[in-house]
């Protein structure tokens, strides 16, 4: 793999687990699935008697996957490779999960009773 | 195709190969974990610790990403009969933390996928000590996640799981 690559990978993963936070947090799903009746929807949709309930985590994952794989593209080519910003990602990257597991806590506050 | 075996054999089928790959993939991210944190010297030792930590990381990436990608799909793909056969039930009886966890499962795996990306290059390219380390500790994350995940899993699974 060509450097540039490599630091795309890197970004792409810095990136996407806060879009998928934000997706989730803000009801941005690309769609929404309802396993009832196997129908899909574009965006987020509230759930109906008629359609059951609805799943929004295949949508998040796509919101995600899609803004983040198209950041990540252009941002590489904008940022020089020797830039220090490569190195602070390489350095940092491994916080991320424990940085956005307590707001992930907090945000399912619902379920704590 | 339900024809031909049960609904319900169906799924537990999926969800029997769905807990399958996430032992193999445990098994590989603890093995590269320990590998990765061991000290100088310890790699020599014969003793079952020393074997344990004697493998060479870096050989278990691929199979690491590809797992992790295999037991998602799989999850993801038994999460929909979940939501409406398991769910449902749990949140009737008032399972809220239990349901809880499982949503922090959702979301944390779902960020360690994003993550392998990272992981992937980091162990394909050469780093000096200090990114090692930065790389050690992704590992380490990884295997948290993967753990944490399959424990939820299986504590839901006791609770609603077979035959229910």
């Amino acid at each position: 793999m060509k450097n540039s690559q490599l630091n795309q990978c890197l970004l792409f993963s810095a990136v996407a687990p806060i879009v998928y936070f934000i997706a989730d947090l803000y009801r941005l799903p690309m769609f929404t699935f309802f396993p009832a009746v196997n129908e899909f929807y574009w965006g987020w949709a509230p759930m109906s008697n008629d359609l059951g309930p609805g799943m929004y985590w295949y949508g998040w994952l796509a919101t995600a996957t899609a803004f983040s794989g198209l950041l990540s593209m252009v941002i590489t080519r904008l940022i020089p490779e020797k830039s220090h910003f490569w190195t602070l990602l390489l350095q940092y990257l491994w916080i991320l999960p424990i940085a956005l597991l307590i707001p992930l806590v907090v945000s399912l506050k619902f379920y704590w009773r | 195709m339900f024809d031909w075996i049960s609904e319900s054999a169906f799924w537990t089928i999926f969800l029997i190969l769905h807990g399958l790959c996430a032992v193999a993939l445990l098994g590989a991210i603890t093995h590269q974990f320990f590998a990765a944190f061991k000290t100088r010297g310890s790699s020599g030792s014969s003793d079952f610790i020393g074997r344990f930590k004697g493998v060479s990381p870096g050989v278990y990436t691929k199979a690491i990403c590809i797992l992790w990608l295999i037991t998602f799909i799989l999850g993801g793909y038994i999460y929909a009969q979940y939501r409406i056969a398991i769910r449902i039930p749990l949140e009737a009886s008032g399972y809220w933390r239990t349901q809880g966890f499982f949503e922090l499962k959702e979301n944390w795996s779902s960020m360690g996928l994003f993550l392998l990306p990272g992981y992937y290059a980091m162990w394909c390219m050469q780093l000096n000590e200090s990114f090692i380390k930065a790389r050690s500790y992704l590992t380490a994350m990884l295997a948290i996640i993967c753990w944490f995940s399959f424990l939820v899993g299986h504590i839901v699974n006791n609770v609603r799981g077979f035959g229910s």
